[in-house]
């Protein structure tokens, strides 16, 4: 059976039992749950939290226990794919290939535990989260939503935000500039719906393997990132036609209009800003099937759990498409402090002055979201915001080192573009190639540094 | 810049704002529907073409 969430939770509170928050009292899914983690990060803390008692839409206590948070570490996403934190791209990397999946009974299958088909499906039962003021209401907020590519028969697998708005009907946000929407023109033009599910609860691993950038089955690359072929079942609406993940906690078939649309957003996105209100279109729900044990996941947006999930993998995608242009290219940081979307570091060991700029254009048409690219030494620590800031104010003068390339895309929620439209940029922060032309860096005698031990010379309460 | 167009719910008062797509399509038909996100009420609101 495959791996899932629930193993991977156990083991978590089993090696690293500081690493799980467990929260008894009731609390209720509008703003409560949201509230209790912002707290917990205001003290420097970014812990898994399971809240066992939430009140559901119904107003019931729900029999969904709220996870959150799950992907609010680097070291939790090492974890999944047996990783350290330094080597996370460059595993992620190697796992990122193409293991067809596993058919397998739906007896064997723990996500078809519980099934609601037609008039029983009721999406109030589950306890989704308000999460910010001028959100519109509750949302999904870490479903992975299947759609199969009707020319090539590949399945895009994507986080998209999701109104819940009634007990068998949700709004579902399609951005243009991504894969999911190239999908979904292809359907409009066929005049056809779009069979859809929503992929709620499952390892951290297969949520990794969902964000793979390549245009591919993406169903396979989960399997590769999984370490394991991922085992699927037949829908409830589709039999084999759609196959959902066997062993996922929540899945919710949806059959997706484009032909009609609804209101939607406001919703706090991961520029930290709310998308305005806007039409997107309407899924009607046919089923909904869960583990009888199932957690609720949700992702806290705008929050570390939300920008930290894409980050190792856009680092490692990054990576590659620069390595191939720029071999001297040593590691990639997506920080959080840019969203882990807009800003890009780049750590480069150069063998000409013309390697930085080239770095820069090719990081920055490699992801729409990518705005702005720091190019430095392998000296600098990219995964330290001041020791890139110091590399900017020392080591760039901006009548040379700038690269500024206006109209290209952008994601639409960086409030300070143009819709999709926005202007991109670079820095080349590194120092000339003739370094005997340049300044050294202050340094402490590194024997000195690696003799001295502070337990010899303080004391331990002193480190704490 | 983002375009966003402020609104004022009706009924409660409150403000926030919609897409230009979603501005643009009250000014093609002012009886679109709005859904304020603090009272949860359907209201529609006429909007001018701004210079």
């Amino acid at each position: 059976m495959n791996k899932d969430m629930h193993q991977f939770l156990a083991r978590l509170e089993r090696e690293k039992p500081w690493d799980v928050l467990r929260i008894k009292k009731e609390v209720s899914p509008e703003f409560e749950i949201p509230a209790i983690l912002q707290q917990v990060e205001f003290r420097r803390k970014d812990p898994v939290i399971i809240f066992e008692k939430v009140r559901n839409l119904n107003g019931d206590l729900s029999p969904f226990p709220v996870v959150i948070n799950l992907f609010g570490s680097r070291g939790r996403l090492a974890d999944a794919l047996d990783s350290t934190v330094e080597k996370l791209p460059f595993d992620y990397l190697d796992k990122e290939k193409e293991v067809p999946p596993v058919v397998i009974e739906k007896r064997k299958s723990r996500v078809k535990e519980v099934v609601q088909t037609g008039k029983a499906v009721d999406l109030f039962a589950i306890p989704f989260i308000t999460h910010h003021e001028m959100d519109l209401g509750p949302y999904i907020s870490a479903g992975t939503c299947w759609i199969k590519d009707p020319d090539t028969g590949w399945t895009n697998c994507a986080i998209l935000r999701i109104y819940v708005a009634g007990k068998q009907r949700l709004v579902v946000n399609f951005n243009p500039a991504r894969h999911t929407n190239y999908i979904f023109q292809k359907y409009k033009r066929l005049g056809a719906s779009i069979p859809m599910i929503v992929v709620i609860g499952h390892h951290p691993a297969f949520y990794m393997g969902s964000q793979t950038k390549h245009l591919v089955d993406e169903v396979k690359i989960i399997g590769g990132v999984m370490g394991e072929p991922l085992e699927l079942t037949p829908s409830e609406t589709w039999g084999r036609e759609v196959l959902v993940p066997a062993q996922a906690e929540i899945v919710i078939e949806t059959e997706l209009s484009t032909t009609e649309e609804d209101i939607e957003a406001p919703f706090g996105e991961y520029t930290q800003y709310y998308g305005g209100q806007r039409l997107n279109p309407v899924a009607d729900v046919k089923a909904i099937t869960y583990r009888k044990d199932a957690f609720y996941l949700d992702i806290m947006p705008g929050h570390a759990d939300h920008l930290l999930l894409d980050a190792p993998m856009i680092e490692a995608y990054l990576y590659n498409r620069i390595k191939a242009v720029v071999p001297g290219v040593a590691a990639v940081h997506m920080p959080v402090s840019g969203t882990a979307r807009l800003h890009a570091y780049v750590q480069l060991k150069k063998a000409n002055d013309a390697e930085p700029k080239t770095v820069i254009a090719t990081a920055l048409s490699s992801d729409y979201r990518v705005k702005h690219v720091i190019v430095v030494d392998d000296d600098v620590d990219i995964f330290h915001d001041e020791q890139v800031l110091w590399a900017i104010a020392t080591r760039s003068q901006w009548d040379k080192d700038l690269v500024v390339i206006p109209g290209m895309m952008g994601t639409r929620l960086d409030p300070s573009g143009n819709g999709i439209i926005t202007t991109k940029g670079g820095i080349d922060a590194t120092k000339p190639f003739d370094v005997h032309a340049f300044p050294q860096r202050l340094s402490i005698p590194k024997p000195v540094l690696e003799r001295i031990r502070l337990e010899d010379y303080l004391d331990p309460e002193a480190l704490r | 810049m983002a375009k966003v167009h402020y609104v004022t719910c009706p009924i409660c008062r409150k403000e926030y704002y919609i897409d230009q797509i979603l501005y643009e399509a009250i000014l093609a038909n002012p009886k679109q529907k709005l859904l304020c996100p603090f009272c949860r009420k359907e209201f529609h609101q006429e909007m001018k073409p701004k210079s």
